[in-house]
């Protein structure tokens, strides 16, 4: 086994320009792709591998780790290590480690750094510009956060794309010549989304999505987590969930149970003690694959509902649809393949890579963007994920309705698109209305999300409803909305441009968050492999007992003298026998 | 990276011309224009292209549902009336309503149609009635002619305005007018004093000669019909306007003068309803010439041209095999000055001219092999040629040769295998494929049904719309045609050949095509049609 960093191969994408990527930024792993010669391909980072945990930790010495580091040190650093941030964006939650404090934003753009650097290591060429997946549920604050994220980072992002979108770009690449009609049901770590689309003709089209932003394999594991924590301490009156050590711990067991679950019935797992460690016996629990699917059950519900608003979006009867594709690595498990055959009387398909298809389809949608040759004969359309309209207020008689959401753009519209409405004065003598925009699907206002107002003025003063002002949304593939308010009778027409403009963060913090990234202490990123090992082998030393615990420490002591030594060759070698032992151990 | 950007756009609102398809085209067509147009203006290359071509295949989406779901109602319309009949078949003889009014007619009609079925009907074309008008004001004792016209249906499709007409004349036809006395209905109140004639009843009379003027090729006459009268009272029924908007298409290119008196005295009355309903088929007409000098000089050079577009901005069926005709022999004729009337168009009007050049090559190859050479070019053709060129498509369509062959092919291949091969089993298997295959065929009743409506359907729909003939009297003109039972030609089709006249008279979207060219229901009774 080795690590050395697959360099010095250089692709010319364009000789000029520099390369294009699609970056899967997801909850737990992710992933950089890149169109070549027609085929959609992985990158690997600096350790050779396609994935990239989406972890950060923070070293003893204040440097930063991301990726395979980062995740192996979970397990003994729990409180310095963070993961999961994405379900995080778009809100004000900030991790903190001593007196560091960090916006999920900011531990996105780390991860989005690592990712550039890998992916422009690999290439040999600098990253000109980036397409980022998105959950197709996330809501315009968590697109804009996703977007600030990659600003902090240095990547140029013009265009977000939703994550069963990118899915089904990467099947529609490989079946370009079919004609069918697809549901994509994409479960990944932290989020559901569905997708049912058309191929016909080399045009892929979106009919509709759908999905569940709080809704993931990590809930899969929480669950279990949950149920098997109470069990323990209801069979030997031991917390697992008490110390953060052993929570971490057990954690990662129920993490492998339901990864292991996919492939047998039952699985044993160990429950940690918390407090200090005793020469006990070991407290095993062991876990029927019946049993994890009824501690499953509320999630499983919760997987219905998407499916059949996407459905009902496109008017299509699940027995109207020719394909089911699976993405995601939580797809794997086997009860997702049961629910979707029972949803839908068939089998689904996995024929293609459920980690890496949202990658190879964002590397898709970046040459698409470019207007890529190889592309000639595809196109991609899309679908609006939210409505968009305005607030208003209805009068019954002399009862008046405030704060009412009229839609003018809604959901499910095919983008770029524009529509306009009209609307009338509420009161009489009215001169300005202020027009609030809105993005979502309820009927108030208040449940949904403000993107922004405006306050036109000038209206010639009349008697309530005299006067007509058309409001028209314009709506592009970038996310950008444009809104014409015109006043009917005098033809003045006034323009709000709702462009990724600030989430939670100003521009100002954007840029401070960005010069801060810079001062951070990195770990070079030839040291990588060597942290990397030197974590993954301080994990499972946790775990090991016994002989095999001394034949690991051994070897690492041999690996930290070599590291002290600083001869390239030794380390090599030392690193080696290293990994050697802990593949053996790890089983 | 860098690729020549694809044509401009043409600068037409009309969605046809956006999606470069023929109006009447299928929902599956206008799919596939719709993936051809967006894989040269590309959404993310050309967002501003697209969103254009998106638009107006969502607008001939919705026109599509409504035309299904006005077939569907005339199904279920049609097999109320086919119970009525049944029921009241001893009725016939009383018929005495031809003199009734056309309103009178088909109202009672609907009623009579009521409850279930004509609610089911309803149904689906509720939630989306686009409201193009207000309703108009009406006083009680007028006959409800205006609902008729004022259906907000009556601009969405050709089909759907014939189709409706077409209900109308199945009522006529099966229902005998004296029999439903209208009990409780309020048009049949004996109680209702006799008044002077309403507004909606002048309306309905003026429609009448109108129409009447027009099948007969007097335009000028109809223009001076509508120039004659109270125009004060009659300007705020849609009747009018609808008359008036079809009166000033038959006069725009035959008698200009009175196009002109038309348009100042109702000029803002014709441009409203011809946005309104029509996606201003006229003004379109008039610009084009009247704007600009290169498609005037397109014109002269290659008269076809104005057809062209107004049949594509009207949402008329086209008739396509006259223009074909046309078109074909001008190309063998003059080839040097149409291509370069083609040239010009086309700079002034891309869209239109490559649709209906690729149109009428397609329908040129065909009937003009069917009636040959040298024929006039204001040409109209007979009834009795419109029949053999339907019984030529009936013996010589593709579909039908196929199907005719199908067997012989059996036989052969059959035959074949028993001859070469040696082993019995193999000769078992392949008599045993034949006979399996022989079973489904004989067994699969819809022969009749697809060739009908693959190959006589289309064939008689555009002769129809050349000769404006009924359905009736193609079916009649075709009966003439067809060779005797014992023939050649009829034991070798299919299909029982002369089941053709009779599907042909019963089949209500040939009424439609039949019933475009007025654009206005014909309201007086066809008396021709009562069987």
């Amino acid at each position: 086994m080795c690590f050395e960093p697959t360099r010095a191969r250089c692709y010319a994408l364009d000789d000029l320009t520099g390369a294009r990527i699609g970056i899967d930024l997801g909850t737990t792993n992710s992933l950089v792709g890149v169109l070549r010669e027609g085929q959609a391909e992985i990158l690997p980072n600096g350790l050779g591998e396609r994935q990239t945990p989406s972890a950060i930790s923070i070293d003893d010495d204040g440097t930063i780790l991301v990726g395979a580091s980062a995740r192996a040190r979970a397990l003994t650093h729990p409180d310095r290590t963070f993961r999961n941030f994405k379900r995080d964006m778009g809100t004000d939650r900030v991790f903190r480690y001593g007196n560091q404090a960090f916006r999920p934003e900011e531990l996105s753009a780390l991860v989005l750094r690592q990712l550039k650097r890998d992916a422009e290591a690999a290439l040999g060429l600098p990253v000109e510009e980036a397409v980022v997946t998105v959950p197709a549920y996330f809501g315009e604050l968590q697109r804009r956060a996703t977007r600030d994220a990659c600003e902090i980072a240095g990547l140029n992002v013009e265009r977000l794309i939703n994550e069963p979108t990118a899915a089904a770009l990467a099947y529609g690449l490989q079946h370009r010549d079919r004609e069918c009609r697809i549901a994509v049901l994409d479960l990944g770590g932290g989020t559901f989304d569905v997708s049912v689309l058309e191929i016909i003709e080399g045009v892929i089209e979106i009919q509709a999505s759908a999905g569940d932003a709080q809704l993931g394999g990590e809930d899969f594991v929480e669950c279990l987590f949950e149920g098997l924590a109470a069990r323990a301490k209801e069979q030997w009156d031991v917390d697992p969930r008490a110390v953060l050590h052993a929570r971490a711990r057990f954690w990662e067991s129920c993490e492998k149970a339901k990864c292991a679950l996919s492939k047998t019935d039952t699985v044993q797992l160990e429950v940690p003690r918390p407090g200090p460690h005793r020469p006990t016996a070991p407290l095993m629990l062991s876990l029927g694959l019946d049993e994890a699917r009824e501690l499953w059950q509320p999630l499983l519900q919760r997987l219905h509902p998407p499916i059949r608003r996407a459905l009902r979006d496109a008017d299509l009867e699940p027995g109207q649809i020719d394909e089911v594709v699976l993405v995601g690595g939580a797809t794997r498990m086997p009860v997702i393949g049961e629910l979707a055959k029972s949803l839908f009387g068939r089998e689904a398909l996995r024929n293609i890579s459920p980690d890496e298809a949202v990658a190879q389809g964002a590397a898709v949608q970046v040459a698409l963007k470019a207007g890529d040759e190889q592309l000639d004969d595809m196109v991609a359309t899309d679908v609006a994920p939210f409505s968009l309209g305005v607030s208003t207020v209805e009068s019954h008689g002399r009862r008046r309705l405030d704060d009412v959401f009229s839609p003018i753009l809604e959901r499910g519209t095919v983008l770029p698109a524009s529509r306009v409405e009209r609307f009338v004065t509420a009161a009489d003598g009215q001169t300005q209305i202020r027009v609030e925009v809105f993005q979502g699907e309820h009927s108030l206002c208040r449940d949904n999300t403000k993107l922004g107002e405006y306050s036109l003025q000038g209206i010639p003063a009349g008697t309530a409803g005299d006067e007509a002002i058309d409001v028209r949304f314009t709506y592009d593939l970038n996310g950008i909305l444009e809104v014409d308010m015109t006043i009917v009778s005098t033809s003045e027409t006034s323009t709000l441009l709702i462009q990724r403009s600030p989430g939670r963060m100003s521009p100002e913090q954007v840029t401070t968050a960005r010069q801060a990234l810079e001062k951070l202490k990195f770990h070079p990123r030839e040291a990588l492999p060597n942290t990397t090992a030197l974590a993954r082998a301080e994990s499972l030393y946790t775990e090991l007992r016994g002989p095999a615990r001394e034949r690991l420490g051994a070897a690492m002591r041999i690996f930290r003298l070599a590291l002290e030594e600083q001869d390239p060759a030794n380390i090599a070698t030392a690193r080696g026998e290293l990994l050697a032992v802990i593949d053996r151990f790890k089983g | 990276m860098s690729r020549p950007p694809p044509n401009p756009l043409p600068e037409s609102d009309d969605p046809y011309v956006l999606l470069d398809v023929r109006p009447g085209a299928k929902t599956e067509q206008i799919r596939r224009a719709y993936l051809r147009r967006i894989k040269i203006y590309k959404p993310d290359r050309h967002p501003a292209e697209f969103r254009r071509i998106r638009e107006a295949y969502d607008r001939l989406r919705e026109r599509e549902a409504w035309f299904d779901a006005w077939r569907q109602a005339g199904d279920v319309i049609r097999q109320a009336v086919a119970d009525t009949a049944e029921a009241e078949a001893d009725a016939e003889g009383e018929a005495s309503s031809d003199e009734q009014t056309p309103a009178e007619a088909s109202e009672p009609a609907n009623a009579n149609a009521e409850p279930a079925p004509a609610d089911e009907a309803a149904a689906p074309l509720e939630p989306s009635t686009p409201v193009q008008s207000p309703p108009p004001e009406r006083t009680p004792g007028e006959p409800p002619v205006a609902d008729l016209d004022a259906d907000p249906w009556r601009d969405m499709n050709p089909g759907s305005v014939a189709t409706q007409d077409a209900v109308a004349g199945e009522f006529e036809m099966e229902t005998p007018g004296g029999d439903f006395g209208g009990q409780d209905h309020p048009l049949y109140d004996e109680d209702r004093p006799p008044a002077e004639p309403s507004v909606g009843e002048q309306v309905v009379d003026l429609a009448c000669a109108v129409h009447e003027a027009l099948d007969e090729d007097r335009e000028a006459e109809a223009a001076d019909l509508l120039l004659a009268t109270d125009t004060d009272r009659l300007a705020g029924e849609p009747l009018f306007a609808t008359l008036l908007l079809e009166v000033s298409c038959a006069v725009v290119w035959t008698a200009p003068r009175q196009f002109q008196k038309l348009s100042d005295r109702y000029g803002d009355l014709i441009a409203e309803h011809d946005t309104e309903y029509r996606d201003g088929a006229l003004l379109h007409r008039r610009t084009l010439l009247d704007e600009l000098p290169g498609w005037r000089h397109a014109v002269r050079e290659w008269p076809e041209l104005e057809r062209f577009v107004a049949m594509g901005s009207s949402l008329r069926a086209v008739s396509e095999a006259e223009l074909g005709l046309r078109l074909g022999k001008r190309a063998s004729t003059h080839a040097p000055s149409f291509l370069a009337a083609l040239q010009q168009a086309a700079r002034v009007a891309p869209g239109i001219v490559t649709l209906f050049v690729a149109m009428a090559e397609r329908w040129a190859t065909h009937y003009g092999k069917v009636l040959g050479e040298g024929l006039p070019a204001d040409y109209r053709p007979t009834l009795d040629e419109a029949a053999t060129a339907v019984m030529h498509s009936i013996r010589t369509h593709r579909a039908v040769r196929w199907k005719q062959a199908l067997p012989i092919l059996a036989v052969l291949t059959v035959s074949l295998v028993l001859l070469v091969s040696g082993s019995l089993v193999v000769d078992l298997v392949a008599i045993a494929v034949f006979l399996v295959l022989a079973a489904w065929r004989a067994s699969t009743p819809n022969v009749l049904e697809k060739l009908y409506l693959q190959v006589v359907q289309p064939a008689a729909a555009t002769w129809l719309w050349v000769t404006t003939a009924t359905p009736t009297a193609l079916a009649q003109a075709l009966d003439g045609k067809l060779p005797g039972r014992g023939s050649w030609v009829s034991l070798t089709h299919p299909v029982d050949i002369h089941a053709y006249p009779r599907i042909i008279d019963d089949d209500l979207v040939l009424l439609a095509f039949a019933l475009t060219r007025p654009m206005v229901p014909r309201l007086r009774p066809n008396k021709q049609r009562k069987r």
